[in-house]
């Protein structure tokens, strides 16, 4: 809707930009790392050295690197970030079942030992096609058919296009985990093993930090990190590169080290998305595996020599 | 009224009054309690250390509660079936089994009510049900739904008691105090008057027409918890109709099991009559090729063509894991019932009962085999995830909770036969009257 | 004698060797002991040639995993540690074992000092690996970015200068990444994602995208930045230029839906649903209230 929130990012920009050039001469800068990014002022003032040796004041908020920003509320973490609509690329051809991708997300978002919330598949999708490794996240649908049965809006989808779980009104039905054909949710069937002060963290929906018992969990796009300007923690713990995340709205997606445009790349390389036909629209594309990095095989040997490590411990 | 008939009337009266229990009653009653508390220690160790107490995993993340569950609200289907459409079709012989039929419905759909809860992962956070509700989700319509035939149940069941209120109230000597108090707290205010009669009798008209859609409208919104999902087995087009075509089957089978059970142990022959077996028999082989029908439909012609999701999960269903399953339900809760009860012979009480004992017990694993099976088929692989996760076989702590559901809404059934009169005792007595006038 | 010789051999015999090989055994267990490296990197950032700080990272690497240095005390000094008055502050790394690390303001002057200066961070003991070290140089430097259009092709213009002296003169061979500001990374615009300054201290990159969704008003930023050089730190510039489309952008959220919020049901569906209720719960409330008419006409007689 080009409406209100429009007229309201136009505002702020031609502000943002009159106070830059207004204040230039002054030590006051309205954001100096990032003089578009729409970071609300805190009015608290920092006196900072600058690089010519002059001192000058920035708003707490401006600085960087990022210090740690205050938890949202509830509301806001439901509406989500303006004008984003995240997408993600998977390219097949580069995975070599490391899983170095569920290592990061389960250490980072303390799930539960033994579930995943990314689930590295072995994939053959007829007798005579070629076998692949298929890293699956959630699909962050834009239909997505988990928020559709959720009796109390414990699901919910964002502006910014993430699904989200909020374990804190979570009853514990299962629905949504029958009702998602990509079978990326997992249930905290008990306590979930975790630390003590993770668990006695209070609950944010963007970090899904602790998990609860007897409610819903799955990936979530790492709202929190892309708040601060960093990738997933599936993107940035994947040697080949494998995954690219970005923004549709700015058609650009990247792995970290390379940076492509969403549309050509999708276009150039084929990309398609899981179960298209039933229609809940999700924001995931693959990217086939053809002129593969590694044969399928290179997977099966570190699947064997991840086995071998934990009969060892 | 001449004297034969006032003697006739007490005759039934005293025939139909609720009578102490017996010693079969008795360990019957202990046995069900027994079951009962057994289910909640499981329940207890359920809510202590949450559902990883069942077997159920990230794939068969419905289980037996919620098979269950499906299994309630099926037999709960009875009510409307029998009181209802019976009623408005003005068949007067099944006026001896209304009663039991509603109780069977208002203890069923109380109990499906409780084992959701149980199968719940947060059961204390259920007020958000209700303080954020979303309309857009079919568990929102099914409690709704669930609720509302509670509620005409419920009615269904109490305003037809009053006249019998009534008479109990006048009969007080050979009940206990309490009871006593009981019965003029819900029913001393019917004198059977005139006026109050016309009320009562239109409101169950009413109900008995809004409790037909209703009744329908419970058990498609169940099914439609399947439905509305893509899985194999579950994204049926049929699933409403087959749902509520084996509701009617399970429920006639719990009454014909009932009303045998009720005859037996309170000697009701001359009230629930081989008559009354002959017809429900009937109804049952009715309902049953009904059923029989939808199965057909449900299976052949998705196994005619065969699609890569359904083709792993039909396979295991026709001749794999759940073959034999599959088979007994088939069998024994739909084929043998109508081989016994389409020949006169098989039409003989005891034989009805065999036949609705088996047809509920068919109908129990069938709705087990429509819950846990396509779980076993997602469509992406079953891989990156803990062993356990990739089977079902549900741990005793299921069984126990599940089982004490089932003795639960037994008990309640029990108990209402203790309290109240099985068979409506007013409705006997002026259906004499009018066979009497009719033969004057 | 035979006796003995035969009992050696049978029985004490395996026992020795055995007794031998005990020790290889136990070898092999501290040789599995994992041996861990530290890892310390220290890193200065410069942005917009305006904000500058540093960030620390300490890790510990195994060959199996990496460890933070987390919850660290750490003291960065300038130029020379052991002169106290150079400690720009005390820091303590965070679970992740980085600290951020900014310089204050009283060191404005030692700062416009010199035009080369050092950073030395040094970790406290804790364990059996001691105090470590580790320290950066950076000479001061300033990266700039302009708009070109020649023959209507757009081009980007970078330009690197360092500080020799009062004067800021052009720096060659420096390799930059340009291109376009996105999340977190930068879309290059040329055939490659980076391009390298020659003699004259600039470098010409042609803006070859044609299509690129800007905000509202087509605006885009574009981003010079360069990555960890030896010399200078890690420096990024950007500049806001007019090169996007207008953004279309449609904000889906808040329509009503079957996957929307409970208050955004679809009205079909609320109608419905409604209409359902209020008509069956209403005969229901009627029915109870005919009861009580019926409770209070037997109460009356």
């Amino acid at each position: 809707m080009k409406d209100e929130k429009d007229t309201s990012r136009r505002d702020f920009i031609g502000q943002g930009l009159l106070t830059v050039l207004a204040l230039s001469s002054c030590g006051e800068k309205a954001n100096p790392f990032h003089p578009g990014d729409e970071v609300k002022p805190s009015g608290e003032k920092v006196k900072l050295l600058s690089v010519t040796g002059e001192i000058i004041e920035v708003d707490k908020a401006y600085l960087k690197p990022v210090p740690d920003v205050p938890h949202l509320s509830n509301e806001e973490e439901r509406i989500g970030i303006p004008g984003k609509k995240f997408a993600m690329v998977i390219d097949l051809s580069r995975c070599k079942n490391l899983k170095k991708c569920q290592e990061a997300c389960n250490h980072m978002h303390h799930v539960h030992p033994g579930q995943s919330w990314i689930k590295v598949y072995s994939m053959q999708d007829a007798d005579h096609s070629a076998p692949y490794w298929q890293p699956t996240t959630c699909m962050h649908c834009d239909e997505p058919p988990c928020v559709k049965v959720c009796p109390v809006d414990a699901t919910f989808k964002r502006q910014d296009g993430i699904v989200l779980i909020d374990s804190d009104r979570c009853v514990g039905c299962r629905f949504c985990m029958a009702a998602c054909p990509y079978s990326t949710r997992v249930f905290n069937w008990e306590e979930p093993k975790i630390p003590l002060e993770i668990a006695q963290q209070p609950y944010h929906c963007e970090t899904s930090v602790p998990q609860k018992k007897g409610t819903v969990g799955k990936c979530d796009f790492c709202p929190d990190m892309v708040r601060k300007g960093e990738l997933p923690h599936c993107v940035s713990s994947c040697p080949n590169g494998v995954f690219f995340f970005g923004d549709m709205n700015e058609d650009s997606v990247t792995n970290g080290a390379e940076t492509f445009k969403f549309s050509e790349l999708i276009k150039d390389k084929a990309g398609y998305r899981l179960m298209e036909d039933l229609g809940t629209k999700p924001s995931v594309y693959y990217l086939p595996p053809v002129n593969r990095n590694f044969p399928y095989e290179a997977g099966l040997e570190n699947e064997a020599a991840r086995e071998k490590e934990m009969t060892k411990h | 009224m001449n004297s034969t008939s006032i003697a006739k009337s007490d005759k039934i009266i005293k025939d139909l009054l609720p009578k102490k229990f017996g010693r079969m009653g008795t360990i019957w009653v202990a046995c069900l309690l027994l079951i009962c508390a057994f289910g909640a220690y499981a329940y207890f160790l359920q809510l202590k250390d949450g559902l990883s107490v069942t077997a159920m995993g990230d794939y068969v993340s419905w289980g037996i509660y919620i098979s269950n569950f499906v299994f309630f609200v099926a037999i709960s289907l009875v009510g409307s079936l029998i009181t209802a459409i019976f009623r408005l079709a003005n068949i007067h012989w099944s006026t001896p089994i209304t009663r039991i039929a509603e109780i069977i419905a208002v203890s069923a759909i109380f109990f499906a009510s409780l084992i959701i809860i149980v199968d719940m992962g947060r059961p204390e956070r259920l007020l958000n049900l209700f303080l954020h509700p979303r309309l857009q989700s079919p568990i929102v319509w099914d409690v709704v739904v669930i609720g509302t035939y509670f509620l005409i149940s419920l009615l269904l069941l109490y305003l037809p008691l009053l006249p019998d209120l009534k008479i109990m109230i006048k009969n007080k000597n050979t009940e206990p105090g309490w009871l006593n108090k009981l019965y003029r707290f819900l029913g001393s205010f019917w004198q059977g008057s005139a006026d109050q009669k016309k009320i009562n009798n239109h409101s169950i008209t009413i109900l008995s027409i809004m409790i037909i859609p209703v009744a329908f409208c419970i058990h498609t919104v169940t099914s439609w918890l399947f439905a509305t999902t893509y899985r194999p087995g579950w994204d049926s087009t049929n699933f409403g109709a087959y749902f509520v075509s084996g509701a009617f089957l399970v429920g006639a089978g719990g009454v014909v099991t009932a009303m045998y059970v009720f005859r037996k142990v309170y000697k009701l022959e001359k009230y629930i009559t081989d008559m009354h077996f002959e017809r429900m028999g009937k109804a049952v082989v009715l309902l049953a090729f009904l059923y029989l029908y939808f199965n057909i439909n449900e299976y052949l012609v998705p196994a005619f063509k065969m699609k890569k999701p359904e083709e792993a999960h039909l396979t295991e269903l026709f001749t794999g894991h759940f073959a034999p399953m599959f088979w007994f339900a088939i069998i024994v809760g739909m084929l043998l019932p109508i081989a016994i009860l389409i020949t006169k012979q098989g039409r003989k009480p005891t034989w009805v009962f065999a036949a609705g004992v088996m047809v509920v017990v068919g109908a129990w694993f069938k709705r087990y085999l429509i819950v846990t099976p396509t779980l076993l088929h997602p469509f992406l692989p079953m891989q990156d995830v803990p062993e356990k996760f990739m089977f079902y076989f549900p741990s005793w702590q299921e069984w126990a909770i599940a089982m004490g559901s089932l003795a639960g809404a037994l008990l309640v059934i029990t108990i209402f036969a203790r309290i109240f009169p099985i068979i409506p005792i007013h409705e006997t007595i002026t259906g004499e009257d009018e066979n009497a006038e009719q033969l004057i | 004698m035979k006796t003995l010789n035969n009992l050696f051999k049978s029985y004490l015999l395996p026992v020795v060797i055995f007794a031998f090989a005990i020790p290889s055994w136990a070898q092999k267990d501290t040789a599995e002991v994992v041996k861990k490296k530290p890892f310390l990197s220290l890193k200065y950032y410069n942005i917009q040639n305006e904000i500058h700080y540093l960030v620390f990272q300490g890790m510990l690497k195994s060959k199996t995993n990496l460890e933070p240095l987390a919850k660290r005390n750490l003291t960065v000094f300038l130029n020379d540690e052991t002169e106290a008055s150079n400690k720009i502050g005390s820091f303590v790394t965070d679970f992740e074992g980085r600290a951020n690390i900014q310089i204050p303001v009283a060191f404005a002057d030692a700062w416009k000092q010199s035009n080369q200066h050092k950073f030395i961070a040094i970790l406290d003991s804790v364990d059996e690996m001691g105090v470590l070290q580790t320290e950066t140089e950076i000479t001061k430097f300033k990266l700039l970015l302009d708009t070109l259009n020649e023959e209507d092709v757009r081009k980007i213009k970078i330009s690197c200068l360092e500080l020799t002296d009062t004067l800021w003169t052009p720096v060659a061979d420096v390799e930059v990444r340009v291109g376009i500001k996105r999340l977190s990374s930068i879309l290059p615009v040329g055939e490659e994602a980076t391009a390298t300054t020659d003699s004259s201290g600039t470098a010409i990159v042609d803006f070859t995208i044609d299509s690129i969704p800007g905000d509202a008003q087509g605006m885009i930023f574009i981003a010079a930045k360069i990555e960890d050089n030896d010399v200078y730190g890690n420096l990024s510039y950007e500049m806001k230029v007019p090169w996007g489309n207008a953004s279309s952008y449609t904000n889906p959220y808040g329509k009503r839906s079957l996957w929307a919020t409970g208050d955004k049901v679809p009205m079909w569906l609320l109608t419905l649903a409604c209409g359902i209720i209020f008509s069956v719960w209403g005969t229901l409330i009627y029915l109870v209230l005919q009861l009580f008419k019926v409770r209070k006409l037997g109460l009356k007689a």
